[in-house]
């Protein structure tokens, strides 16, 4: 009898968006860098406002098990993400640039919400992002609004 | 950009006080572990200090001196996030669930430039350096990334800016969240306080 496989884990939650943060006073690159995604949120389930809303914050962290996988960011992360930590000091101009599959760009400015429980990350985005949200902190969220470039 | 002063003066190791309350705490740690008096911990401890490594992190990158500057972001973080057993493991708050990741990463940036002979695998993990660059690869800041993408040609590419402003960033937040957890701030010892 053979041991029972691994629980797979996929790097991506289902239903994100990945793409690249931009420091404030930094041009949007003309066309999608050929390194993996610097950022990725994930939109409430249901959100049918593509121009502005609420979304989790998600960073890459290396898991001992499954590799480098995608995770709400929480509080305890702010302090080490580029992008976390200047929008925590609430310095205007951090954006994140999206491309979609036919090369055309979206960029979104962000802003800092309110932190929620874990209970609220199953309610509010359903219950995989709330598997890897940190049931100790609360889970970061985010404000992105479309803007022009 | 950032000026590297800038950024630095962001950071806990650009605020007199907080260096203060983590070299006060480590000065009385070390002194624990061979039993000095607490008057010893107002002294030279150890070959390195806090307070020292923190200015040198400041001044090296002002100079531009990036690999010296990394250099002593791996000095320091050892001397913070070990201390507390005395050895050359992180223990106590250095490894819980909020602290690990950045001291994870600090051990991989220390693995590379205090070990710098140690370019192969040893039995499944890889050498040390390209353990850094799958973790540069994962960071938020595209200067980082886009230098993670060159590193594999030429690991000598580790002394430019990018990777001391990675390292300091996680030096920083790592240092934030452990005077957060430790209380620090709270409890500082008067009399070991300036």
């Amino acid at each position: 009898m053979s041991a029972a496989p691994a629980l797979a884990v996929r790097d991506e939650i289902h239903g994100q968006w990945s793409g690249y943060w931009l420091e404030p006073g930094s041009s949007t690159p003309a066309v999608r860098p050929r390194y993996r995604p610097t950022g990725a949120i994930l939109p409430r389930s249901g959100e049918v406002n593509a121009n502005e809303f609420l979304c989790l914050d998600l960073v890459l962290v290396e898991t001992p098990s499954s590799g480098f996988v995608w995770l709400p960011l929480s509080e305890a992360g702010r302090y080490t993400y580029a992008h976390s930590l200047g929008l925590l000091r609430r310095e205007p101009g951090w954006r994140l640039a999206i491309w979609d599959a036919h090369g055309a760009v979206r960029v979104y400015e962000a802003e800092t919400e309110e932190s929620i429980s874990q209970a609220d990350v199953a309610r509010l985005y359903g219950t995989e992002p709330a598997e890897r949200a940190r049931p100790d902190r609360p889970t970061v969220q985010l404000r992105l609004r479309a803007i022009t470039r | 950009m950032k000026t590297w002063r800038e950024a630095y003066g962001e950071t806990w190791l650009g605020d007199g006080d907080k260096v203060a309350a983590i070299d006060s705490w480590v000065r009385r740690t070390l002194c624990r572990h061979r039993e000095l008096d607490a008057l010893h911990a107002m002294q030279s401890v150890a070959p390195w200090s806090v307070e020292t490594l923190a200015r040198s992190v400041g001044a090296f990158g002002d100079a531009g001196q990036w690999l010296w500057c990394v250099t002593a972001v791996a000095i320091l973080q050892e001397l913070i996030f070990c201390a507390q057993d005395g050895g050359i493991d992180p223990a106590g708050v250095a490894t819980d669930g909020d602290l690990q990741p950045d001291v994870e990463v600090l051990r991989a940036i220390r693995n590379v430039v205090l070990h710098p002979a140690s370019q192969l695998a040893k039995g499944n993990k890889p050498p040390p350096m390209l353990r850094l660059i799958s973790l540069l690869e994962a960071d938020d800041d595209a200067s980082v990334t886009e230098l993670a993408l060159r590193l594999p040609d030429d690991w000598s590419y580790l002394a430019e800016r990018p990777i001391a402003t990675y390292a300091l960033r996680k030096v920083g937040s790592a240092g934030e969240l452990f005077l957060q957890k430790m209380r620090l701030l709270e409890k500082r010892s008067p009399g070991l306080s300036r």
